[in-house]
């Protein structure tokens, strides 16, 4: 697994998004529940599937004519690293909230 | 219509390697039932290909760790480096002028950052090496003819207040380029290399030269790699048979002797720098060893040798830039081949699977393979 930089807020989102969706999502669902342009959507999934924190496989259509869709989930490493964003987030917040003055 | 068309778009601008993430935006553009969803969507995803290529185009496939864990790089960098401090101590210990000594630091920093520049971000394809290979060819001819002049030797080029020796630096790319791909190109090379070291003349360079040939051709064998080996032989005949009249330069020519009058240890470190040149290749295991790291360690051997024998410039150690500059530069050359676009369609394993992109390099071209 290479985790050579930070993730990018884009990167954060959609791995705090597949981690509530243990079953998979399509590409366009996670473009709209994270907030991202398909642009930086499609390098990114396939960054971390290069990074093993991303599975991915084709799912039939279901409709008649249409062709098979990938379906991404995150991967054990993938869940992890964004558990651990999760706490990072948490524990950032709960640091600003003692830190403003009452 | 149009979303069919920009379809096909998607899937001819996404890289071979990417392609099941051109499968994967077509299903979803067909997906959509609302048309214009559907056209923004597809305008977005054709972004996301120009990414893809991007990231081909910028990508070596090389970092830092991979820098690191390549012993014939390291262990270039680590000779080079100590052949240069050695070198600098003797010019600072001999009394050498201190522009002497800021030259050669300066050309050991400058070479240490432009090698590990490059090597991290240049693709050495087929299609470079060619490029160098000729243009470095074109660039020694141009010295030849038109650079400047002391003694009847013609082997200069005057940048600022420097004196370039540009084969230093051009000749040893020439000749790890003939080494990684013999074909026509690199062929053409060596013989306008060969042309232009007996125009110069300049006998220690030719010597470098066709040693680095005979290697090649040794190991090698073909028809090209005889043809070149020929041709730098006659080139080295020729700078033999014509006079060369140039005087030793102080901290430059005949050092490897010289340095004894400092004192004895001076001598010994000063030859330990000049062999530490051609170290590296015995920090690759025998069974490692390509033609290209035995063509490196001929061409740095036959210089030292030049050096020992006659007034020609010391490597690494003496004073001159273009030694320094060139040793380093030549390590971007040693660096595992990548493939062309044209020749990664032609090998690129089923996209189906997972495989990336290192993984499918290394299983269809193994470092220094010969295309030709």
């Amino acid at each position: 697994m290479r985790k050579s930089r930070a993730p990018s807020k884009a990167t954060r989102s959609a791995l705090i998004t597949l981690l509530d969706a243990p079953q998979g999502m399509h590409g366009y669902e996670i473009m709209q529940l994270a907030g991202i342009k398909p642009g930086t959507l499609y390098p990114m999934l396939a960054r971390l599937e290069d990074q093993d924190m991303l599975v991915s496989h084709w799912q039939d259509a279901g409709v008649e004519g249409r062709p098979p869709r990938h379906i991404y989930r995150l991967s054990e490493n993938g869940r992890a690293f964004a558990r651990s964003l999760m706490d990072e987030m948490h524990s950032t917040s709960h640091a600003q909230l003692r830190s403003k003055p009452i | 219509m149009m979303l069919h068309y920009l379809g096909r778009l998607i899937a001819w601008l996404t890289p071979v390697h990417r392609e099941k993430w051109a499968q994967a935006m077509q299903a979803e553009i067909s997906a959509f039932d609302n048309r214009t969803d559907a056209m923004k969507f597809a305008l977005g995803c054709l972004i996301a290909c120009c990414r893809f290529q991007l990231e081909v185009k910028i990508s070596t496939g090389r970092n830092w760790s991979k820098i690191l864990k390549d012993r014939f790089t390291i262990s270039a960098i680590f000779c080079g480096v100590t052949a240069c401090l050695i070198g600098l101590a003797y010019l600072f210990l001999s009394g050498a002028p201190v522009t002497m000594v800021a030259v050669n630091t300066a050309a050991m920093l400058l070479g240490v950052c432009l090698a590990v520049a490059l090597i991290l971000s240049v693709p050495v394809t087929p299609g470079f090496l060619n490029a160098i290979a000729l243009f470095g060819s074109l660039g020694l001819l141009g010295t030849a003819t038109l650079g400047y002049a002391i003694e009847g030797a013609t082997r200069w080029v005057l940048v600022g207040p420097f004196f370039v020796q540009t084969s230093l630096i051009l000749l040893p790319l020439i000749a790890l380029g003939f080494a990684r791909i013999q074909n026509v190109w690199t062929t053409m090379s060596i013989v306008l290399a060969s042309l232009a070291m007996a125009i110069q003349p300049d006998r220690a360079m030719a010597a470098m030269l066709f040693a680095a040939v005979a290697v090649i051709c040794w190991i090698r064998p073909g028809k090209l790699t005889f043809g070149a080996a020929f041709i730098c032989a006659s080139g080295f005949l020729v700078t033999l048979l014509l006079p060369d009249r140039l005087s030793a330069v102080p901290f430059v020519d005949h050092i490897l002797w010289t340095a004894f009058d400092v004192s004895t240890m001076t001598g010994l470190a000063l030859w330990i720098g000049c062999l530490a040149l051609i170290g590296p290749i015995f920090c690759v295991p025998p069974n490692e060893r390509t033609v290209v790291h035995y063509t490196f360690a001929a061409c740095w051997m036959t210089l030292i040798a030049a050096a020992a024998m006659g007034a020609y410039p010391t490597p690494v150690v003496g004073y001159g830039a273009s030694a320094i500059i060139g040793y380093f530069l030549s390590l971007v050359f040693l660096q595992p081949a990548r493939q062309s676009c044209s020749e990664r369609k032609a090998s690129a394993p089923n996209m189906s699977d997972t495989g990336t992109e290192d993984s499918s390099f290394q299983r269809n071209n193994p470092s220094f393979a010969v295309i030709s």
